[in-house]
């Protein structure tokens, strides 16, 4: 149908006018997956989080991906849990921190932003270890207590969304 | 008159083009509400929290819907150590749930939450929250336990903000 060269997009009632310079910023993919999976047990060595991560093949070279990741969490064996978190584009170590503290809890969303690595596929997600095997660790899409009593894992469902955008 | 058919758009030739697949990605509809109303002190019973939740009407029944909840939150001077019960909830189902724990626990935190539209009439969209006991092993919302170098419960601002989208081609 061709190409349409307009500087502005108006309704008939004169009530919307979108600037077509305006559209520039937009969403060219999204992918987004829940996981349902329940409790994950890591253990000392870094693994790829079940959920939290995605084979993902930008479009195109000059865009932005953005990694939206909610992860419950909580300590289940030594209440003193320590975890240890990677996140990764295309093999490219872009964050690292550690999560830990006595009697922890959460259901956290991460949150980053990274340059898109061209056009060929490549895996975006998250990495993860314990501090120390069924010891002082942190056990994912899971709970520690629910309603006022002792262990209860909870199947805590977690949520990954990817979205590639040019600004 | 309403309907121009075309495959791109452009500011000028010499620039990129803008196909109008891209352009099928957007927010159609968007509300926000902030809670300034200072500590809230949950039980032992679910209950919405205020402030983290709103009754609203999707735009669309093809839409999903992208629910940010900016909530800080501390332990109570009752017990240091805290624990909390989270369930969050669009259209009376329940989309997913977590604790909230920690000793001597103080934090803020943006949840985000995804998930499709049930229709196009009303329904609630929030977190229910309860404690592990009342006034003893709990999480209080929208405050601090110290402060500045001492106890203080510091009136702490949340934030709700929905956003509801059409999934681009």
């Amino acid at each position: 149908m061709g190409t349409l060269t307009v500087e502005t997009l108006r309704d008939v009632a004169g009530t919307v006018n979108i600037p077509a310079r305006e559209l520039k910023q937009r969403v060219i993919q999204c992918y987004q997956a829940q996981y349902t999976g329940g409790e994950w047990n890591p253990d000392n060595t870094y693994t790829w989080i079940p959920g939290a991560f995605y084979d993902m093949t930008p479009r195109r070279a000059d865009s932005r991906i953005k990694f939206t990741c909610r992860i419950p969490h909580a300590w289940v064996v030594a209440s003193h849990a320590i975890s240890n978190w990677y996140f990764y584009a295309n093999n490219i170590l872009y964050y690292n921190w550690s999560e830990s503290g006595t009697h922890i809890e959460n259901g956290k969303t991460y949150q980053f932003e990274v340059p898109s690595w061209g056009t060929s596929s490549g895996r975006i997600g998250l990495q993860h270890r314990s501090h120390a095997n069924d010891n002082h660790e942190v056990r994912l899409y899971t709970t520690y207590h629910w309603d006022g009593g002792g262990r209860s894992a909870q199947n805590s469902r977690g949520h990954m969304i990817i979205e590639e955008l040019l600004y | 008159m309403s309907t121009i058919i075309v495959d791109n758009l452009t500011v000028d030739e010499t620039r990129t083009q803008i196909p109008l697949t891209e352009l099928s990605h957007r927010v159609i509809k968007s509300y926000r509400q902030t809670y300034n109303g200072g500590q809230w002190n949950p039980t032992t019973t679910y209950q919405w929290i205020p402030g983290m939740f709103f009754d609203y009407t999707p735009a669309s029944a093809s839409s999903r819907i992208r629910t940010y909840c900016h909530i800080p939150y501390s332990r109570n001077s009752g017990n240091a150590l805290g624990i909390s019960h989270w369930v969050f909830y669009a259209n009376s189902v329940e989309i997913g749930r977590h604790s909230i724990s920690g000793n001597h626990l103080e934090d803020m935190s943006t949840y985000i939450w995804d998930f499709t539209s049930w229709g196009t009439s009303t329904g609630r969209i929030g977190y229910q929250n309860r404690s592990y006991a009342d006034d003893n092993h709990e999480v209080r919302v929208y405050t601090t336990q110290y402060w500045d170098g001492g106890a203080s419960a510091q009136v702490c601002i949340g934030q709700l903000v929905i956003e509801e989208y059409l999934v681009g081609v």
